[in-house]
């Protein structure tokens, strides 16, 4: 088999790794903020260290003609109250805090990372006694201990920040076990248990990577509250004692001369609150860093860039529309979708046109990323920050949607159309049982009192068959199995009396034997109800048992539109009849399957002409120089092919 | 050709810690698998068939039993032991996106494989690498790469090639295509029969799919609650399953033909009904159930590869003399759900199954007393014929017809050529 590579979604997949994929540090130094933290810590650690050879003066050099006065040339900070220059006692003093920082985050970071590490990787009665341990420290007041060791060591700076990093430890701990535990869940720790890899050889490739981001923004946090906790220690004359400096002391010597000068506030104070902030900052930027989010990106924090745009567009010619004289209760012409990416937008459905009769069932087939759950999103409004859907009208019973506001719109959600997901568990709150979930929705849509609502969500427990709704009302969603859920779900969908049900791949997580229980609900409550169905899938076999007529979509248009039946047995589009003959079904065991070649193109790398062409052996140049539009076949049938003559012969 | 996994009453217990039970997620399992060949594992969620995966891989301690791997049971290797299997048994899991580590290089995560591989030199290992990559449709461009930088399909690749990088004589397949679109399952399915047929490698290929299970295998073992429900080779348990619980698997599997999903729903609907009506006019609902099921015998028919007819051979060879009484019509018209029993036998409960068997001899009596037992003879005769020649439409209508008064047929000629089919084979 050739090479699966291809110019355009290969090309998209760089590009979007070159934000995700590069390493952490590179990530890191494209954070304007994290660099100029960075840069900010290293300047002031470097001039602390260097003090004896930067400072002007001697910390304990005193100028009395000049005492408590503001900054000068001779004394670019200013001096205190004895004339002593501050900038080199605040240089000096910075030694005494940096040492005591270093050393509480040492002392944090080597139990911590132990603590947590062992107990995440280890399990068992190492992680009981190590968590217990850390709960037990937790409960240990902080600032007391504190106060207690100073009084016992008497102004021990080095006791003071050994206490601080053990008291601040256990919060280290249980943020890199519960890294840990979540790294070691991951289905590449099994790999590599596999490939046969020693447990320290696992922890130093795998774990370590997992938690070393975490680590490192609990770390800065640690680092940022010891300097402010060696601050306090010697303002409060706890640490080291004067005349030596500590920009603690500092702040306590500037409030001394408040009364004759309030400058010398400015610069001890600034000092640790620029440390402080860098190093929070410098946390933020490692997180974001990790997590492979470029922040500082000035679109992403306008307001306005968040809200979905709608609008009318002019009326393309549409094909697909509901022939005249038809009935349709939803009928979308010419919609497309777009969402943001970086400065401009990228197109992911594209001039769609669909129209749903009532009582319908339509399947909208495709593989992923081809945009079928795009285009319900579209006809929902539910869509990303930032998207833009423009149709030429989008009706349903006779509404435009497209006029309507955000609030109207909200109207429509749930009561004229209902919609059900895939992940039946994860669509419901977690946090209330299902009953109350399902009353809820029966109030929002039918303005009912308590006790009538009760009722109506009983009777529509019985109406998506679910046995003893008394019991299960009671449950939480985790306490369901798949298929409960989802008949919860399509419960709920009902509470609106929809006219028009959106399911949006409901059987997918489900069971073969339960996702036939599901197909038959939904049928048996459309033939009960006269509602009418848009079902989003891959499965064929899923379109045959639940649908009537099926869309197929590729590359974010529709490429085909007809019957079930007649789409199933005469496919007219290449890609459709590709589709099909992908199924192992009629296919000899153990034998190659026929495939297309190839990958979807990615949104944005859409060719001019046919979408299809580079993976279609029947294209030819005339698919190639320009779109192709939707050529109808028989009656209500329509493919966007120009060769579908051809078509004709290859079937027969 | 020898057995190389050999599973033996293996049972796997999951602890429940604090307030939760022990869970049983293996029961006695005994399954085997050949060098070369592909052993397919089905079930539902919770059946087990992941955790007896994973038992062969040694991520997952048995509680008891044995796992013999080339003659040697590895079931409770640990440590050094263990790990040296590594360049024998091998896995390819089902989440392509979770199964590489985001911050490592497709480089360092595929060499991980040769960990325990004879050592070699930088330069050989990366040729290796490259090699394998090739193999699997993947330039070297890919080494310095992350996975966030692959499709799906890609990483699935990578996840092969990777798998198969020390030569391994097992792979264990868990979910392996479960993951992907239709036509990249496609590609990733022909690769791994590619590759077996190439280097021999035996495959434990654990999926719910079964007609993916169906096309993959050369054996299949079926599992339920962490129990075997039945094991042996592919096509006689897919064609002829011999447990009810498999039989409602294959019947619960959809398929792309919309006549026979709407056939296959008829008959459940029918049925529910016969079930729901408990006093009423149930001889009506059940003759209802035995009209559906004869309908969709002949639909699943022409789902099939290659339709044939030879469950109806038989007693239609015994003649026309043979349809006097009521057990040799009844029996001819049994032999109608014959042609596709693993459906129909999968979707009828045993309670039913006696209904519907009574509604037979009701109607055939019926017939016989009507006179009409010939008139069904043709019919049958000529339904063979249809299905032999490929005529769906005639045979749908024609089953569809079975208890209507006798009119002339339609197709004389069909008639007679069918007639001498039937000779010729009998």
């Amino acid at each position: 088999m050739s090479a699966v590579i291809e110019g355009a979604a290969i090309q998209e997949q760089s590009r979007r790794a070159a934000e995700r994929g590069a390493g952490f540090l590179p990530r890191l130094v494209r954070q304007p903020i994290a660099v100029a933290c960075s840069l900010v810590l290293l300047v002031i650690v470097l001039a602390c260290v260097f003090a004896q050879w930067v400072s002007p003066y001697e910390p304990l050099d005193q100028d009395l003609q000049n005492t408590a006065a503001g900054p000068s040339a001779s004394h670019l900070l200013g001096t205190d109250q004895l004339g002593r220059d501050i900038l080199s006692r605040m240089l000096h003093g910075g030694q005494v805090t940096l040492l005591g920082i270093v050393q509480a985050v040492v002392v944090c970071a080597v139990i911590g990372l132990f603590l947590g590490l062992t107990a995440g990787t280890l399990g068992g009665w190492v992680e009981t006694v190590a968590m217990r341990l850390c709960d037990l420290l937790l409960a240990v007041p902080g600032l007391v201990m504190l106060l207690v060791i100073l009084g016992i060591y008497g102004n021990n700076e080095a006791a003071a920040m050994i206490t601080l990093g053990v008291i601040m430890a256990p919060t280290l701990a249980r943020v890199v076990y519960s890294a840990t535990i979540a790294v070691r869940e991951e289905l590449y720790v099994a790999s590599a248990r596999v490939a046969g890899l020693t447990s320290l050889q696992i922890m130093r490739r795998h774990i370590l990577s997992g938690v070393t981001g975490p680590a490192l923004t609990q770390i800065s946090i640690v680092a940022a509250v010891a300097c402010i906790a060696e601050a306090g220690i010697g303002y409060l004359g706890l640490g080291v004692a004067p005349p030596a400096p500590s920009w603690g002391n500092l702040v306590t010597d500037a409030q001394n001369v408040m009364p004759i000068s309030a400058w010398m506030l400015v610069p001890t104070g600034g000092i640790i609150a620029v440390v402080t902030l860098s190093l929070t900052l410098l946390g933020n930027g490692i997180r974001d860093a990790y997590m492979g989010r470029s922040s500082g990106s000035a679109k992403a924090f306008s307001w306005r860039a968040l809200a979905v745009k709608v609008s009318q567009a002019a009326s393309p010619a549409g094909g697909g529309a509901a022939p005249l004289g038809q009935e349709s209760i939803l009928s979308v012409k010419g919609m497309t979708v777009r969402l943001p990416r970086g400065s401009s937008e990228v197109t992911i459905v594209d001039d769609v046109n669909f129209h749903v009769a009532p009582g319908e069932a339509v399947a909208i087939v495709g593989e992923s990323g081809c945009g079928k759950s795009m285009t319900i999103s579209g006809v929902l409004r539910v869509l990303p920050m930032g998207a833009h859907v423009a149709a030429a009208s989008i009706s349903f019973k006779g509404a435009e949607l497209t006029s309507l506001s955000e609030r109207e719109m909200n109207a429509y959600r749930g009561t004229g159309i209902g919609f059900i997901s895939q992940e039946p568990i994860s669509s419901l709150n977690p946090a209330f049982t299902v009953g109350h979930q399902l009353e809820e929705a029966v109030r929002l849509h039918r303005g009912v009192g308590k006790g009538k609502a009760r009722q109506i969500a009983r009777e529509l427990m019985a109406r998506v068959r679910l046995p003893e709704p008394d019991a299960v009302a009671k449950k939480y969603p985790h306490e369901l199995s798949g298929g409960m859920a989802q008949r919860i779900a399509i419960a709920r969908a009902l509470a609106g009396e929809p006219e028009l049900l959106i399911a949006d791949e409901p059987t997918t997580a489900l069971d073969v034997s339960v996702q036939c229980e599901i197909l038959d609900l939904l049928r048996d409550l459309r033939e009960q109800t006269g509602m009418a169905l848009i079902l989003v899938t891959h499965d064929w076999g899923v379109v045959a048992e639940a649908c009537d007529r099926a869309l197929v979509m590729y590359a974010g248009q529709v490429v085909e539109s007809a019957d079930v039946r007649s789409i199933i047995a005469h496919p007219a589009h290449p890609y459709t009849r590709a589709l099909l003959q992908s199924s192992s079904v009629g296919i000899a065991p153990r034998q190659l399957l026929p495939v297309i070649a190839g990958t979807v193109p990615a949104p944005g790398f859409w060719p001019h002409g046919c979408r299809f062409a580079s993976r279609c052996e029947l294209a030819e140049d005339a698919c190639r120089t320009g779109p192709i539009p939707m050529v109808t076949l028989d009656e209500g049938s329509a493919a966007r092919c120009i060769r579908t003559d051809v078509d004709e012969l290859v079937r027969t | 050709m020898s057995s190389l996994l050999e599973v033996q009453d293996l049972t796997v217990m999951y602890r429940g810690r604090g307030r939760r039970k022990d869970k049983v997620a293996l029961e006695g399992v005994s399954v085997s698998l050949n060098e070369g060949e592909t052993l397919g594992l089905v079930g539902e969620s919770g059946s087990g068939k992941s955790t007896l995966g994973n038992t062969v891989l040694g991520l997952v301690k048995p509680e008891r039993g044995t796992i013999g791997f080339d003659g040697s049971d590895i079931a409770g290797l640990t440590g050094a032991a263990r790990r040296k299997l590594s360049t024998q048994i091998q896995a390819v899991f089902q989440d392509p996106y979770t199964s590489f580590n985001p911050h490592r290089t497709i480089e360092q995560s595929m060499g991980e494989t040769l960990a325990n591989s004879p050592p070699m030199s930088r330069g050989e290992k990366r040729a290796r690498v490259v090699a394998m990559l090739d193999r699997v449709g993947l330039d070297s461009s890919a080494l310095s790469k992350f996975p966030a930088q692959f499709s799906g399909g890609q990483r699935q690749r990578i996840s092969i090639a990777r798998a198969l990088l020390p030569e391994p004589r097992l792979v264990v397949c868990d979910e392996s295509v479960s993951a992907l679109d239709l036509s990249v399952q496609a590609q990733i399915l022909n690769l791994l029969l590619e590759l077996q047929r190439e280097r021999g490698v035996a495959y434990l290929f654990i999926t719910h799919d079964l007609s993916v299970v169906r096309h993959m295998s050369t054996r299949i073992a079926v599992l339920e609650h962490g129990k075997l429900i039945e094991q042996g080779d592919a096509a006689g348990v897919t064609d002829e399953p011999s447990q009810p619980y498999t039989r409602r698997l294959i019947s619960a599997s959809l398929s792309a033909d919309a006549e026979l999903q709407r056939d296959r729903r008829s008959t459940r609907r029918a049925m529910t009904r016969l079930a729901a009506d408990a006093t009423g006019d149930r001889s009506k609902r059940a003759d209802e159930v035995l009209r559906t099921l004869e309908h969709q015998a002949v639909t699943e028919v022409f789902a099939q590869p290659v339709p044939h007819s030879q469950a109806l051979a038989l007693p239609l060879s015994r003649g026309i003399a043979g349809v006097a009484d009521v057990d040799g019509v009844t029996a001819l018209r049994a032999a109608v759900l014959e042609l596709a029993p693993r459906t129909a036998e999968a979707m009828t409960p045993a309670a039913m199954l006696t209904l519907v068997q009574e509604a037979r001899a009701r109607t055939c009596s019926a017939l016989i007393s009507r006179g009409q037992s010939g008139v069904l003879y043709g019919r049958i005769r000529d339904l063979a014929v249809a299905i032999e020649t490929g005529d769906r439409a005639r045979a749908l209508e024609l089953v569809g017809s079975f208890d209507e008064p006798h009119e002339p047929s339609p197709h004389p000629n069909g008639a007679r050529a069918g007639a001498h089919t039937i000779e010729s084979r009998a």
